[in-house]
């Protein structure tokens, strides 16, 4: 009698074993959806979205494709299941979101042929995306073709097969929806309607959206949609972190096969390489799908050794535990490397893999720098610089920093004494200094005279000026209204690397910018220029 | 300069195009500067040849023709989806092929090597950075991916062929129309021929990548057998103009079809700019994404290949030589403005504009002077009309010297004799010519050997590029001398190595070429001097070559300018005229505005003082000297008011001791001058010094104030 | 928390206390009242989680012999050193430890059991220090099979059932034995949470099936069938106790209310009258049923249309699915002409998207005025009537009342009756004048429940509803377990918290299905513990649940912020939060932290990493921008408000115990 609790018990099996850690979710939506679940479920899971959102999809579909019929008949309470899970990213519009739903949950399959068509819903020529009323009529229209017989029911449709059976059956209809938070960005008239769809449509259907966000975060002005019924899941703890890894290790279980990284062989060892990976990496990131990620990349180099040293065998020996050990101490080190080149991606696993040099990580942030350094043009590095000062120098110290003239530049010195005071004194708040706040915007005209200060400074021996501009400076002042300059720093912020606040069609008044550089980009370029920025920069420090 | 504009090269001439359409191609930029040319702007007018500018226009064509197909920098001129083959004297593709190979190699295993137990299947992303540096480089890329590769012999199974689709950031204004373009664009090829008229509300919507997954099923299934089923590249061109949320959304959707959809991106980063990706999108993005970074190659070294290829090459003949001020201009630019090939092609385009500028380049070529036969070009000559030309001719062909008059005639004493004499220099300035280059090919081989050898100082502080020019003003005697030098001290078999090497350079030359005889001869006795030499005597063969090198260097690489002539084949140190290319255009209007006598043409003005009286001034000037003195806003009735005082002095100045007129011709006067105001006004407008405000309908806006008097 | 303070003074002070405490714990971070009370005294040295593991393990495996465990030598140092009254708290809970068993199967002698665990809570609050009390919940709340006790306890609660060789089946299970190390390995290293416990779960239950033995003497088939008919009690609104008639005879609101309901309907349908009313009453207190009971209740069976403000936003959209309702209820086509869509370009179906073919306006009159004239009378249901009051010129409401107004009885037209439903009281001012004069001004109140006792008979009905198929002992034995459940003072206590903040019953049913979702075969039964923890997660879930086990860099982050918070600085940057992080670093390791001689430093972090953390953060709304991010801001200088408040930050550093990071937020007070 109990068969088809049987059923679920060995689903709720099958389904934590590819998802480990999850087993109490899992009971709990099984439970759920078998039998009454709420009309609206709210599954807030700030961590492993992905996962979970996966997780329930593979257990709603495998809990639909359980057959009701083949169940005792005794019990009349067993549901026939239709689930459709939708990304709410995916569905950017109402009517992608509507023809994405009903086709998912009718499981029809658009043929090129017959001019990919969506589900039909009996007739033809009805229309079931136009506007939130026709949705609902297909959620109407749909329910009652899958609960009774197969009144236009098409070969896609395979899985009502027992009529008799369908009939007598409840027919529950799971509506999974992944990303929630986005629909209050892309679908905000949809959001009211989703909580309530059973009681809009008079359909036994219920919505359950996933998300990282709180309810709070989407939840509606004026108590207009109902409140969910909420499951929060938790970040896997570190045990699970370790279940979840070592049962992606990709092995073929082929143990005759001669020795590869992925050997079955070496799965026990795989274990072991984890758990010293996670002692070093979990504190960093709780996320499995990034652990997984680091391991897969470092694994290779780290069996390499071992590889090597059983090469010629045909069929492995185990590994002796004083090679473990070592092998694991030899690693350790570069298990944080490898974390910091790959959990911002700044290297991909399989390069990391193909390279496994350790020092090669932090470094190629400067190699990123250099990059940038050396592809850009002597002018473009200094409308660089001046961009940067003027961004993080305040415009009332430009007189100090960049005049002219002898006796300003000892009035700047002593300014650099003078200017620490107003931070000290004073209840307010300390400012933040500007390199952390953020470059503040600043007028063309302002940067083009920093500009000049520059290339007149620091630019002009390297110059072939030709003659006719005799007196100072007339060269330089000729320089910065010329068609390149202009045309660099558009160029300059067509890179982002200067970027452009004020709207390019506003006529009136000089055009506002902002440094798009970074301190450390700011520096190099000085130090590329020999331009002492350490002097110019306000803050400096 | 709006961001959205589809190329941020600066290059684009401002000069040259008066009527703003960026999308002009060479032709009709020069069919425009032509009139512009033939009309008003003829520089040496006294001495010049009747019609001569005409003749050397086309002149100028054809040697501009020969330099650039020889460079065949294809990508200029035209679009990026245009399909074009690969050549191998393609200088610059040739520079660009390696990475092209690359990088269609990586879209090919996009999807084979892919490392086992990752989380999730990642989206293969490949930036191309710096791909604005040459526009044909992406175009490369698509145009190797469509065309089925024969050359990837290597890949032993056959690549997955590859559709196409470009999205560019005017397409993109949010994620729908993105995603209908990303759609539509593979869509729209039906994948087995017959394509399906969809119903617009009852199909899939057409922004719909579930449409794209029913299609693409259909594309794989009527693939037939071995060939692995093909990919569907994404290129974004302009990475950077991109919306960052859309490009985000589209990311992930398309991340969450693979890899039912073998969907590849190609990401176009116009600047060199590699961390671009990092620093612009969050991490939940990349982890979706597996990017590959590649570079295109850029910056002097490009520059340098150009250059060598085209002016110092033996094989290449141009019929105009680039002289060390223009060469020096092209590098300062280059390094300075835009490190572009479009930008040094301009640069050189110019030059060789401004050469045939000079009345003598007319025989460039021949003596034909534009004429079909020897004997029209005579009797042409020796047209009165041309007699300005004529004595230029032959002041400049003949030294003073030889014109001095205790000589007895003239060297030439017929028009006939004089234009031989002309052949006759040409032939000379060439043969010169192609031995000064391969001295200096020979001297370049010989740093790069010694280079090679591991001698870090025969880099002789400089870069090829100012090398060249150095040696083009025949400044290269220290260098040579030190390589000689270094020659001297070498052993007996890197003697071997350096006298092989030269001789397989020699080999690889065209070997009719009567100039390299001397070197080989040269290169023949160090040799077999060195056969019996023993290691005694072996420095002395070293020291016996590095002579013959001195010699040999002092001898060709010489100054140009001391040929006779030289100013019809070589620009010599004429500068560049920057101003064509890099002007200030702002500047030079309002300062035209203010001394209009300066840019007026000469007849129109006599004396020239620093600032004429306002009554002298055309009126735009006159009521730019008004604008200059009001506020920020300009009540224009003042303006008219004070601008009809101006006329009127000018009027009173002109018509000295004539009559008043008539009340009649006072209504007429006024009216006159109402119009002269209204179109002087139209003008500033037209120039763009002029802002409407809506707020005051009577008053008008400054748009220019910091003005150096 | 106001409201629930009133609450718990008039209760007794013990379990109210802690419940409010367990409450507020899960209202911050789902912490485990057992780790929430060791944070409570700041000073006692965090252990980490994987020695935990070790330490706890033996203690729960032997917890029903009631030996002195290392984990009470341990917590005695612990509570010693804190200057408690250790033995007492640590009596009183080792008391609890194997105090469950007894109360979970024998509910009769719980009353001896009950007294002196009752007198020892008092003592303990008393004793200035409650936090102790959750911990003593916890060991209630802990499922595991323990055999031995269970013959006396089924033989107690039904002397027919199971024969006594089961338990020995039992007994042997291999993977009772075999199982329970990890799901308590797991448990512990989570901090023994509630929620996690549940995770053994499943286990039972696959265990159940696979040796065909269930927990507790019935098949777990008993407890599901029991769980889904209380699920199906709690969704649909049959069991509203409160429709019935008070103790003093007068009948209910809603009982009046589906009165007055019935006899409108009677009067527009048989003698067609046209009518109009509103529905006002609270969320949940069933306006809706009662409308459908109506309408159910009726002999012939009128046109129903369903409106919602909800969905119809505007007139047309109302208009249109109007007539499709009356085209399908009644042969006849409304269709509207609109443009055949078929023939369209495909950008103007793309286009078609955001324009849907409506009708035009003009057809409002021409549609409702044919409403009398229809073979049967009509009945029109307005859902969030208020919603339909913000339509333009209220064209809409205005046919309608219009209609239902003038169509006069007898004159051959059948009756029109327009019923709106609303939550808002003072709807009727949102009609314009005209609107307002054509309404009839009957308005019907429905209300919620009345009393504590309402919902307690909510709570009772629903829990015991029958399960089919019935199994006569299994619904005995959990009859009298509910009985017990709902005797509990504690669970009164919680329900009365929850009662004085809402009086919607659907947060009762929500609370009540998330009790009943978390019984599991090895612990079937509802106790006061599960249902504050259903309570907390159910009336306010926590925002940041996963505070508790934050990753390294995010606390930093999270730190970072609050020194931001203290110098003043309202809303922060990254580039700001890595200031002061590497700074941090810097000064911890010129000048390490001593701990026991070893000198430990904060461990560096790469700004690349960090930065992938603080997005983590401001993807699940901890970090919250400040203003819509203006176009062209590097992501590093977005300014950013942290959501959490200062306490959840110490709660979570403490909990996390690292030292170092323990000083660096200490130096921001």
């Amino acid at each position: 009698m109990a068969s088809y609790l049987e059923q679920l018990e060995y689903l709720t099996k099958e389904i934590s074993d590819s998802f480990p850690g999850n087993d109490f979710l899992i009971s709990q939506l099984i439970t759920l959806v078998t039998t009454c679940p709420p009309t609206f479920t709210y599954v807030h899971d700030p961590y492993t979205t992905g996962v979970t959102a996966s997780l329930v999809n593979a257990l709603i579909s495998s809990l639909s494709a359980v057959d009701a019929k083949s169940f005792v008949p005794e019990d009349d309470a067993i549901p026939t299941i239709a689930s459709a899970q939708v990304n709410a990213v995916a569905c950017f519009t109402a009517r992608l979101f509507y023809d994405t739903t009903l086709n998912r949950l009718a499981k029809w399959h658009p043929l090129w042929d017959d001019g990919c068509e969506n589900w039909p819903g009996g007739f033809t020529g009805v229309r079931y995306n136009d506007s939130l009323d026709g949705f609902l009529h297909g959620l109407r229209v749909l329910h009652a073709q899958l609960s009774d017989d197969e009144a236009g029911r098409t070969p896609q449709r395979s899985r009502l097969k027992v009529k008799a059976q369908v009939r007598k059956n409840t027919v529950k209809m799971v509506l999974i929806i992944e990303r929630a938070e986005r629909i209050k960005d892309s679908l905000p008239e949809l959001l009211v309607p989703l909580t309530r769809l059973a009681e809009l449509s008079k359909v036994d259907i219920h919505t359950i959206l996933i998300s990282q966000s709180p309810w709070e975060e989407l939840k509606p002005l004026m108590g207009a949609a109902v409140d969910p019924f909420h499951l929060s899941v938790r970040p896997p703890s570190q045990e699970d972190t370790r279940r979840i890894l070592v049962s992606r290790f990709p092995t073929d279980g082929d143990i005759s096969a001669a020795p590869h990284a992925y050997h079955p062989a070496l799965l026990q060892f795989y274990a072991q390489y984890v758990d010293a990976l996670c002692s070093i990496c979990a504190p960093f990131t709780r996320d499995p799908h990034e652990l997984s990620y680091v391991a897969a990349a470092q694994w290779p180099s780290f069996v390499a050794p071992v590889l090597d040293a059983q090469r010629d065998a045909n069929q492995f020996h185990p590994i002796p535990e004083d090679v473990r050990m070592r092998l694991l101490r030899v690693f350790l080190p570069s298990f944080t490397a490898a974390l910091e080149a790959l959990l911002p991606r700044r290297m991909h696993a399989r390069t990391w893999s193909q390279t496994p040099d350790v020092t090669d990580g932090p470094a190629s942030d400067e190699k990123g720098v250099e990059m940038t350094i050396s592809s850009l043009s002597t002018l473009q590095k200094y409308i660089l610089l001046a961009a940067f000062l003027a961004s993080s120098n305040p415009p009332r110290t430009d007189m100090r920093m960049f005049a002219r003239s002898r006796e300003t530049r000892s009035r700047r010195r002593r300014g650099g004494g003078t200017r620490k005071a107003p931070q000290r004194s004073g209840s307010t708040p300390a400012k933040v200094p500007q390199r952390l706040a953020g470059p503040a915007s600043f007028p063309l005209d302002r940067m083009s005279a920093i500009l000049a200060v520059l290339l007149e400074e620091y630019d002009l021996e390297s110059r072939v000026i030709s003659k006719e501009f005799t007196q100072l400076g007339e060269y330089t002042e000729m320089e910065l209204v010329r068609v390149h300059t202009s045309g660099a720093i558009t160029e300059l912020s067509a890179a982002h690397l200067l970027l452009r606040v004020s709207p390019p069609d506003r006529l009136d008044g000089p055009p506002m910018y902002k440094c798009g550089i970074s301190y450390d980009v700011a520096l190099a370029l000085g130090r590329d220029l020999r331009v002492p920025m350490l002097d110019l920069i306000w803050e400096a420090g | 300069m709006s961001l959205a504009h589809d190329d941020v090269d600066a290059t684009q001439p401002v000069v040259y195009i008066p009527c703003g359409d960026e999308t002009s191609t060479e032709d009709d930029a020069e069919n425009d500067t032509d009139e512009i040319l033939a009309e008003e702007y003829s520089p040496f007018r006294e001495r010049d040849l009747p019609g001569g500018y005409v003749t050397r226009f086309d002149l100028y064509r054809a040697a501009w023709k020969k330099c650039f197909d020889r460079m065949e920098v294809r990508s200029i001129f035209r679009s990026l989806g245009a399909r074009v083959e690969t050549r191998v004297q393609h200088i610059v593709s040739a520079l660009h092929a390696p990475l092209v190979d690359e990088i269609v190699r990586s879209v090919h295993r996009a999807y084979d090597d892919i490392l086992p137990g990752l989380p999730r299947v990642e989206l293969p992303v490949i930036a191309i950075s710096g791909s604005s540096t040459s526009k044909g480089f992406l175009a490369d890329v698509a145009s190797r991916l469509e065309t089925n590769h024969a050359e990837d012999a290597e890949d032993d199974d056959p690549p997955p062929g590859s559709h196409i689709t470009h999205l560019y950031p005017s397409d993109c204004p949010n994620i729908m129309s993105t995603m209908k373009a990303l759609v539509t664009g593979f869509v729209n090829h039906p994948p087995n021929g017959k394509d399906v008229q969809r119903k617009p509300v009852t199909s899939l919507a057409s922004y719909d990548i579930e449409l794209l997954k029913v299609w693409y099923g259909v594309l794989r299934d009527s693939a037939e057998g071995p060939e692995p089923p093909p990919q569907l590249v994404v290129f974004l061109h302009d990475f950077e103009q991109f919306d960052e949320s859309v490009v985000q959304d589209m990311f992930y959707i398309c991340s969450s079809y693979v890899p039912q959809l073998p969907l590849i991106v190609v990401v176009a980063l116009s600047s060199l700019f590699p961390s671009f990706l990092h620093t612009t999108y969050p991490q939940s993005i990349l982890s979706l994404l597996r990017v590959d970074t590649f570079t295109v190659p850029s910056g002097p070294t490009l520059l340098e290949r150009v250059i060598a290829e085209t002016f110092f090459d033996l094989r290449f003949e141009p019929d105009v030589m680039v002289g060390p001020a223009a060469l020096d201009y092209l590098t300062d630019f280059f390094c300075r403005h835009a490190s572009s090939v479009e930008g040094a092609l301009l640069i050189l385009q110019l030059t060789h504009f401004k050469h045939f500028d000079e009345p003598l380049t007319v025989f460039v070529h021949d003596e034909l002077l534009g004429t079909s036969s020897a004997e029209l070009a005579t009797e042409k000559l020796s047209d009165p009309k041309g007699i300005a030309f004529l004595t230029s001719l032959v002041s400049w062909s003949f030294g003073h010297q030889e014109l001095a008059p205790n000589q007895v005639g003239w060297p030439v004493n017929d028009v006939a004799g004089l234009l031989a004499s002309i052949a006759k220099a040409r032939a000379d300035f060439r043969y010169r010519l192609r031995r000064f280059k391969l001295a200096f090919g020979v001297l370049l081989r010989v740093r790069k050997v010694i280079l090679n050898l591991g001698y870090r100082t025969a880099e002789v502080d400089k870069t090829p590029l100012e090398m060249m020019s150095a040696s083009l003003r025949g400044g290269l005697a220290r260098e040579g001398k030190y390589l000689v030098m270094m020659t001297k001290k070498l052993s007996v078999e890197k003697t071997q190595i350096l006298l092989q090497d030269l001789q397989s350079f020699l080999d690889e030359l065209p070997g009719h070429m009567d100039e390299t005889q001397e070197v080989r001869q040269g290169l023949a006795a160090s040799a077999e001097l060195l056969e019996g030499a023993e290691g005694a005597i072996s420095t002395g063969v070293a020291d016996e070559f590095g002579d013959w090198l001195a010699g040999y260097f002092q001898e060709h690489i010489i100054n140009l300018e001391d040929l006779r002539l030289w100013e019809i084949w070589y620009t010599g140190p004429t500068p560049f005229p920057s101003d064509m290319l890099n002007p200030a255009p702002r500047a030079s209007v309002v300062s035209a505005l203010l001394q209009p006598q300066s840019f007026l043409p000469a007849s129109h003005n006599d004396a020239t003082p620093e600032r004429l009286p306002i009554w002298k001034l055309p009126d735009a000037s006159i009521l730019f000297r008004r604008y200059l003195e009001a506020g920020r806003m300009i009540n224009v009735y003042d303006w008219y008011d004070s601008f009809s005082q101006a006329v009127e002095s000018q009027r009173s100045h002109l018509s000295r001791g004539g009559g008043e007129g008539s009340g009649a011709d006072e209504e007429e006067w006024k009216m006159h001058v109402q119009a002269r105001f209204m179109r002087a006004l139209h003008t500033l407008d037209l120039i763009g010094l002029i802002k409407h405000t809506g707020r005051k309908a009577d008053h008008v806006m400054r748009t220019v104030f910091d003005i150096p008097e | 928390m106001p409201a629930k303070r009133k609450a718990t003074t008039s209760q007794t002070l013990d379990e109210p206390d802690a419940t409010r405490r367990r409450t507020r714990s899960n209202a911050a971070n789902l912490s485990s009242p057992s780790r929430e009370s060791q944070l409570k005294d700041p000073n006692a040295s965090q252990p980490p989680s994987s020695t935990n593991v070790r330490r706890r393990v033996p203690n729960r495996s032997t917890r029903s012999v009631p030996s002195p465990s290392p984990t009470r030598k341990e917590r005695e140092k612990l509570l010693t050193r804190s200057q408690d009254k250790a033995p007492l708290v640590v009596h009183s809970e080792t008391s609890h430890a194997d105090f469950p068993g007894d109360q979970e199967d024998a509910h009769s002698d719980d009353e001896l059991l009950l007294s002196p665990n009752k007198k020892k809570k008092r003592q303990e609050t008393t004793s200035l220090k409650p936090s102790q009390l959750p911990r003593v919940y916890v060991e209630i709340v802990s499922p595991a099979p323990r055999p031995s006790k269970r013959p006396p306890a089924k033989t107690r609660a039904d002397p027919s059932s199971p024969t006594p060789t089961r338990p020995k089946v039992a007994q042997r299970a291999p993977p009772s034995s075999s199982r329970s190390p990890t799901p308590l390995k797991k448990t512990t290293a989570n901090r023994m949470s509630p929620k996690l416990l549940g995770q053994s779960a499943p286990r039972g239950t696959q265990s159940s099936t696979t040796q065909n033995f269930p927990g507790y003497g019935y098949s777990p088939w008993c407890l599901y069938a029991q769980k889904r008919s209380i699920f199906h009690a709690l969704n649909d609104p049959k069991t509203a106790v409160f429709d019935q008639e008070h103790e003093n005879g007068a009948p209910s609101a809603n009982a009046i209310v589906l009165e007055q309901l019935k006899t409108l309907f009677t009067g527009t349908l048989e003698r067609g009258e046209g009518n109009s009313c509103l529905l006002i009453g609270p969320r949940g207190s069933g306006k809706s049923r009662l409308l459908d009971e109506a309408l159910a209740s009726l002999h012939s069976q009128p046109i129903i249309i369903r409106l919602s403000g909800h969905v119809q936003h505007n007139d047309r959209l109302a208009l249109r699915e109007i007539a499709r309702q009356l085209s399908t209820q009644t042969g006849r086509s409304f269709d509207i002409e609109v443009t055949d869509t078929d023939d369209e370009s495909q950008r103007a179906a793309d286009a078609s998207d955001h324009a849907v073919p409506l009708p035009p306006p003009t057809y409002l009159p021409t549609l409702i005025s044919a409403l009398p004239t229809l073979a049967r009378p009509t009945v029109l249901i307005l859902e969030a009537f208020d919603l339909f009051a913000i339509h333009g010129r209220q064209a809409l409401l205005y046919c309608l009342l219009d209609t239902a107004q003038s169509c006069r009885a007898g004159k051959g037209s059948k009756g029109v009756a327009v019923i709106g439903v609303t939550t808002r009281v003072d709807t009727i001012n949102l009609l314009e004048k005209r609107v307002k004069s054509r309404f009839s001004g009957r308005m019907l109140r429905t209300a919620g429940p009345g009393t504590l006792d309402d919902w307690m008979s909510i709570a009772r009905n629903a829990l015991t509803a029958k399960p089919s198929p019935s199994n006569e002992e299994w619904e005995v034995w959990w009859a009298a377990a509910v009985e017990k459940f709902l005797d509990d003072r504690s669970v009164r206590a919680a329900l009365s918290d929850t009662y004085d903040l809402t009086k919607d019953v659907r947060i009762l049913n929500r609370i009540l299905m998330d009790l009943a979702l978390n019984l599991s075969p090895t612990s079937p039964l509802p106790n006061a513990s599960r249902l504050s923890d259903a309570i907390a997660s159910q009336r306010f879930p926590a925002p940041f649940p996963f505070l508790s086990d934050i990753s390294y860099p995010a606390a930093c982050l999270l730190i970072a912020s609050v020194h931001a918070d203290t110098a003043g600085h309202e809303s922060i940057t990254f580039e700001m939060l890595h200031d002061s992080f590497q700074k941090q670093v810097r000064t911890s390791q010129s000048a390490p932290v001593q701990i026991g001689g070893s000198s430990i430093g904060m461990v560096r972090c790469s700004k690349e990493v960090l930065m992938t953390a603080f997005e983590q953060l401001i993807a699940t709304k901890v970090f919250v921008a400040v203003t819509p991010i203006p176009a062209g801001t590097m992501k590093q200088f977005v300014r950013y408000k942290c959501m959490v408040e200062k306490e959840g930050i110490r709660q979570m550093v403490s909990a996390m115990g690292q030292t170092n990071l323990n000083q660096w937020l200490k130096r921001s007070q």
